[in-house]
């Protein structure tokens, strides 16, 4: 088998730590070799954060290699197009569809760019995208119901390891949320 | 030491089971299976190997070490004012028979380099084992210094794993060789092994040692009468070193007639394996060894790299067996920034993180960290840029940040209590109108003596210390000003004014930096002033608020 390279990306605030260890538990679950690897500090400060999640037979370097992924998670527009170069070239991108205009960007010199969707598809990339507004809070894990979607890991351990990995009160909210991002994978392949 | 030879040895080989292949795995002694991180896995390792007290001082990446055994170790476990201390109070631990752990970022070896250095001369009784964790294309540092070279320079073992299971190994193994030799031992980690997260097997945790309090005044008392046996005896131990590391099969030849081949160190093992079977490969876990093992593993190759995150240490020594050898001295690979794993392949860029984004039509904007959303530093910053300072000398923690915009105030930024020796340096040659800007967890590291030499010095220079009650860049430590420890517990409690005004300084005020106009009016008044003044810049950092109302 293959060694799986799942990349996330976003904003710091948005989950994408939480996502990427629940998408570990899983494939260690599942009985694969698994490594994720991540950079601390800048979350809480409105910085870039990206992590990778690598499962497989045989797992050794911690981080995916350019043009490696399989996947790439974006749960922030921008974020995802500054880490496309790690994508295969018929990788798939899974997009939240949330624009957080950097503090500091200055239009004249680097626009926030205007429709990330077609830019990727024009790139050659198939592109998922979910739209999350007014669930703000767990848009990180609508994202992963869609992933889960493409991968192979029967849904009893997701529906295991999800509530493991979030506050008890959580639990239904996150169950919820995980169900409705597998039924919009779902409605889109139909 | 363990109870018996027997269960030293089953114990022993249980834990080389991931590299000594077809070694016997005793199911019966294990506890479970768990996804950690190397910082977690090291602390978990301290834990099992039986120690009595962890000490450090909050650095990424390493502050998760110290906070993982705060979590699960019922014993000792302190935050450190700074890392000399904490390497001092580990030694203390050394001499009373126990085992403890100290553990750092790279530049804290730094500060605890003077007793290192002169410990290892000294020798040791309990096992001493110091985790250092590298920082390779410096996200959240100053520099991307190669912390082997002060095991080389200290005379100490180093042990470099590569993965969470091997960082979990190791600090055991670092445990027993620092009895056996009596000397302080290093496990040498990076951000990719620190933070990155892979499967333990867990072991069961051993015995402490019991309190053996010695006196061994030659051999624990640093004078000019014991120096130059103590330095005999330290590179006597060395022979033994190479032998010990020769015997313990932590580097290890993987050759099957390729002809191309990779010395990896560390976590460039974990890289060179995403490249098998091409290339042999070298793997080096343990330093110092014999040079005759590159030689061996040179011979007949017609292309050999060097993998190791750091300066090309390793890569120099292989130079004298081939001259085939590509890494960061003949410039194949970056001699800057982190190795990562597309090495060898053609566009060899050395940090994932700053990648140009190639792909795409059109330059991004980019995303730099910036201060949370009502951060008090902010708003006193606002302030202090109105008054307009002459020079302000930064120093180390999230204010570091008002050297960005939208502020960009602070002109300067070296190492750790630096900003108020550095303004007292610029002061004494005439400038005037000079601030140094100072966090509280700064100052009780290292900032204190520089205030007592600026005063007693007659430095005219203004202290801004910004007392937001935290270590905060690191996530939030407690410090000696909020008088909780890191098991979370009462401990005792210092007060920055009474530390200030003891230091002999003309004035100390207290502002509340959310009121910003009454701010900027005393900033003015005393960067004009003689002498050494300190204002103290009081308000929460707005996530321990957030923590506390959770």
């Amino acid at each position: 088998m293959e060694t799986v390279n799942v990349l996330f990306s976003g904003v710091g605030g948005q989950g994408i730590i939480l996502s990427s260890m629940i998408l570990a538990k899983a494939a260690f679950q599942a009985g694969y070799m698994v490594k994720e690897s991540e950079l601390h500090g800048m979350a809480q400060r409105g910085g870039s954060v990206i992590s990778h999640v690598r499962f497989g037979e045989e797992v050794h370097s911690p981080l995916i290699r350019k043009g490696k992924a399989d996947f790439l998670v974006a749960l922030e527009e921008l974020e995802g197009l500054r880490n496309v170069f790690y994508l295969k070239p018929d990788g798939r991108i899974i997009l939240n569809r949330k624009k957080v205009v950097p503090p500091s960007a200055n239009p004249d010199i680097a626009p926030y760019p205007e429709d990330t969707e077609s830019l990727m598809k024009s790139m050659g990339f198939s592109v998922d995208s979910a739209n999350a507004l007014g669930n703000a809070k767990v848009e990180n894990i609508i994202v992963m119901g869609i992933l889960s979607r493409h991968l192979s890991f029967p849904l009893s351990i997701w529906e295991k390891v999800i509530p493991s990995s979030v506050p008890s009160k959580t639990v239904e909210i996150n169950l919820a949320a995980f169900r409705k991002g597998r039924d919009i994978a779902e409605a889109k392949a139909a | 030491m363990p109870k018996s030879s027997l269960v030293f040895t089953s114990w022993y080989l249980l834990v080389f089971n991931t590299y000594l292949k077809g070694v016997f795995l005793m199911k019966e002694d294990l506890i479970d299976k768990e996804i950690l991180s190397g910082d977690d896995a090291i602390g978990r390792g301290a834990i099992e190997a039986g120690i009595s007290l962890a000490t450090s001082y909050p650095g990424t990446p390493a502050t998760e070490i110290l906070q993982y055994i705060a979590r699960h170790f019922d014993g000792d476990a302190e935050w450190s004012v700074n890392e000399k201390v904490a390497f001092e109070t580990a030694v203390g631990a050394s001499y009373a028979g126990k085992r403890a752990l100290c553990s750092m970022k790279h530049v804290g070896v730094n500060v605890a380099s003077d007793p290192l250095m002169t410990a290892a001369y000294l020798g040791l009784k309990g096992g001493l084992v110091l985790a250092v964790a590298d920082d390779p294309s410096a996200y959240s540092s100053q520099n991307e210094q190669d912390s082997r070279f002060y095991a080389k320079f200290a005379k100490i073992p180093c042990l470099e794993p590569s993965d969470s299971q091997e960082a979990r190994d190791m600090t055991i193994i670092a445990f027993d060789l620092s009895e056996k030799m009596g000397l302080p031992v290093m496990v040498r980690a990076v951000t990719r092994v620190c933070h990155a997260y892979s499967p333990v097997t867990l072991v069961p945790v051993r015995d402490q040692n019991p309190l053996s309090l010695q006196k061994d005044p030659a051999n624990m008392i640093a004078v000019p009468g014991n120096v130059l046996r103590c330095h005999n005896n330290l590179n006597k131990k060395q022979e033994d070193l190479v032998k010990w590391g020769a015997d313990s099969g932590l580097n290890r030849i993987f050759k099957n007639g390729q002809k191309k081949g990779i010395i990896a160190c560390g976590i460039g093992h974990a890289y060179a394996r995403e490249y098998d079977p091409e290339y042999a490969i070298l793997k080096i876990s343990y330093y110092p060894f014999e040079e005759t093992m590159i030689e061996e593993f040179v011979k007949g190759l017609e292309e050999v790299w060097v993998f190791e995150e750091g300066e090309p240490f390793v890569e120099e020594i292989a130079r004298r067996y081939s001259s085939l050898v590509k890494g960061k001295i003949s410039g194949e690979i970056n001699s800057t920034g982190e190795l990562g794993p597309d090495v060898l392949d053609e566009d060899t860029s050395s940090s994932t993180s700053n990648q140009p984004s190639h792909v795409l039509p059109m330059p991004l904007p980019s995303r730099p960290p910036v201060l949370c959303p009502g951060c008090p530093h902010g708003r006193f910053y606002e302030a202090l840029k109105a008054v307009k300072p002459a020079f302000t000398a930064g120093d180390i923690g999230c204010y570091t940040l008002g050297a960005n915009p939208p502020y960009q105030i602070i002109d300067s930024c070296l190492c750790m209590g630096a900003g108020i020796s550095k303004a007292a340096g610029i002061a004494k040659q005439g400038v005037k109108r000079v601030a140094a800007v100072i966090g509280d967890s700064t100052f009780i590291h290292s900032g204190i003596p520089a205030l007592i030499n600026a005063g007693y010095n007659r430095a005219n220079i203004l202290v801004l210390i910004l007392d937001n009650s935290s270590v905060a860049m690191t996530g939030s430590q407690p410090t000696p000003l909020t008088g909780i420890t890191a098991k979370g517990v009462e401990g005792g409690k210092v007060s920055l004014e009474d530390i200030c005004r003891a230091c002999g300084v003309s004035s100390v005020e207290v502002v509340d930096p959310y009121d910003v106009e009454k701010t900027k009016v005393l900033l003015n008044a005393k960067l004009d002033a003689e002498g050494v003044h300190v204002v103290i810049s009081r308000r929460s950092c707005i996530l321990v608020k957030k923590r506390n109302s959770q």
